[in-house]
């Protein structure tokens, strides 16, 4: 058995010995990424277990495999976790009660198909080109068409745009032939 | 999706639509097209950016409903509490890094110390073979089951409570506290009983004075697991009241009471 397949059965089993090993493994990294996100050794801990138990839950119900490291695996749905509970305030400005009572009675679920819904984005990140992937991902993070053109070396700020609105398009359109789109697409 | 509509939606992501281009904007998103994928552009936006997170717009999805039961299924419910357990031991095992050799000594003086007592005092060793002779798990079982439909983790809670895997079987009996209609007082006696094991005393306790508050026909019940939980602790002489109480006032097991008290005197 592979160390993966190792930790999901081990997720599904309950096993302590080797969920113990879980813990001594990963939870520095993730501890140390919290902490340096606004967060406590606490948040950390709850982040870890929400993750494992979100993680058990998708192999469930539809067993799968990982294809990089475990450890690595876990580490980007803690990551995502935290970085979803540091957001988490600004969603409730303009929401209802009730919204926000039925947001929290199926917020593990949510949590979950958020992350699912992630994953297809990244897995179509990684299908494009070198090129397009590195001008979408300054593109995302907002950085100005004038900087890019200093970083990638593009010969103006409109040739620039029009590469990102082209590598764009074909990102949607890897998104939508992925098999999960249509079940996500409605979150 | 025109190079308009891509500037448009850029626009709107860098914060830098003018009036006018936000009432357009509004207009387009009339669009089912365009709508559909302004929204999925949203989503990349905030996803695939460093800062945001794109959360769930329907809350009412058939995938949220079916996937919330799978949090609730009786493995997860188990992995859950083996998660909090470990988390407890790292927690301790990451404190006595720092702290075990001060206290090591002392502790084993503690230990020579007790060790001395109970030698010359047997009456906490015999309560507690009371408590082992008198608790009928089975009594527990019976009445689950007369009184509950096929259930998954009813089995779940029965098996582990049986197996004396008093932890793990907690949050399968809380799980049933918890739903409607279900709230029975022989999930109350098996936690009460799982929480004397795990030598939670105060707690069991005040799920036995729970129980006995209530209105069910077995509250008497709380009386009989209460004196229990005495001899279990080795409390003799609250067993005793507790005890006298029950044969006086011919509650659950008042005969079993008396065989008690008689062996406690």
């Amino acid at each position: 058995m592979t160390d993966n397949l190792k930790y999901l059965e081990a997720l599904i089993n309950s096993d302590s010995k080797v969920i113990s090993e879980l813990y001594l493994e990963s939870l520095p990294k993730i501890k140390k990424f919290v902490l340096q996100n606004k967060g406590a050794p606490q948040d950390a801990e709850d982040v870890f277990q929400k993750a494992l138990i979100q993680i058990a839950v998708r192999y469930k119900k539809n067993p799968f495999s990982v294809t990089s490291s475990f450890h690595a695996f876990l580490f980007t749905a803690c990551k995502n976790l935290w970085r979803r509970e540091l957001n988490k305030s600004s969603r409730w400005v303009t929401k209802d009660i009730l919204e926000e009572q039925l947001y929290e009675k199926n917020e593990d679920a949510l949590a979950l198909l958020e992350q699912e819904r992630w994953e297809l984005f990244q897995a179509a990140l990684d299908l494009s080109s070198d090129s397009c992937k590195s001008i979408l991902k300054l593109f995302f993070k907002k950085i100005s068409y004038s900087q890019m053109v200093v970083d990638l070396g593009y010969s103006s700020e409109t040739v620039a745009r029009q590469r990102v609105f082209k590598c764009k398009k074909k990102l949607i359109e890897l998104v939508k032939n992925s098999s999960s789109f249509n079940a996500l697409k409605e979150l | 999706m025109s190079t308009q509509d891509d500037l448009l939606i850029e626009k709107y992501f860098r914060e830098s639509l003018n009036e006018q281009e936000n009432i357009f904007l509004e207009e387009r998103k009339l669009d089912q097209e365009f709508n559909d994928r302004f929204i999925l552009e949203q989503h990349l936006f905030k996803s695939l950016g460093d800062q945001e997170w794109s959360f769930a717009q329907n809350l009412n999805s058939e995938n949220v409903t079916k996937y919330q039961k799978l949090f609730e299924a009786p493995e997860i419910i188990i992995l859950k509490s083996t998660l909090e357990e470990i988390r407890n031991n790292q927690t301790v095992d990451f404190k006595n890094e720092f702290v075990w050799k001060p206290f090591a000594y002392a502790a084993a003086a503690v230990i020579l110390v007790l060790i001395g007592v109970s030698s010359f005092n047997n009456s906490t060793t015999s309560s507690q073979e009371l408590y082992s002779n008198y608790l009928d798990k089975g009594e527990l079982a019976y009445s689950v089951v007369r009184s509950v439909s096929n259930d998954v983790s009813v089995d779940s809670a029965q098996q582990l409570f049986f197996k004396g895997k008093y932890k793990k079987a907690l949050p399968y009996i809380q799980l049933q506290m918890e739903k409607p209609g279900v709230d029975l007082p022989a999930f109350h006696l098996m936690k009460g009983v799982s929480l004397i094991e795990l030598k939670k005393y105060n707690d069991a306790l005040l799920v036995f004075d729970q129980l006995i508050a209530s209105d069910y026909l077995d509250a008497q019940k709380g009386y009989w697991y209460k004196g229990l939980l005495y001899l279990k602790k080795g409390e003799k002489q609250n067993a005793q009241n507790i005890f006298m109480k029950i044969k006086e006032e011919k509650l659950y097991n008042f005969e079993q009471a008396s065989e008690i008290l008689e062996s406690l005197e």
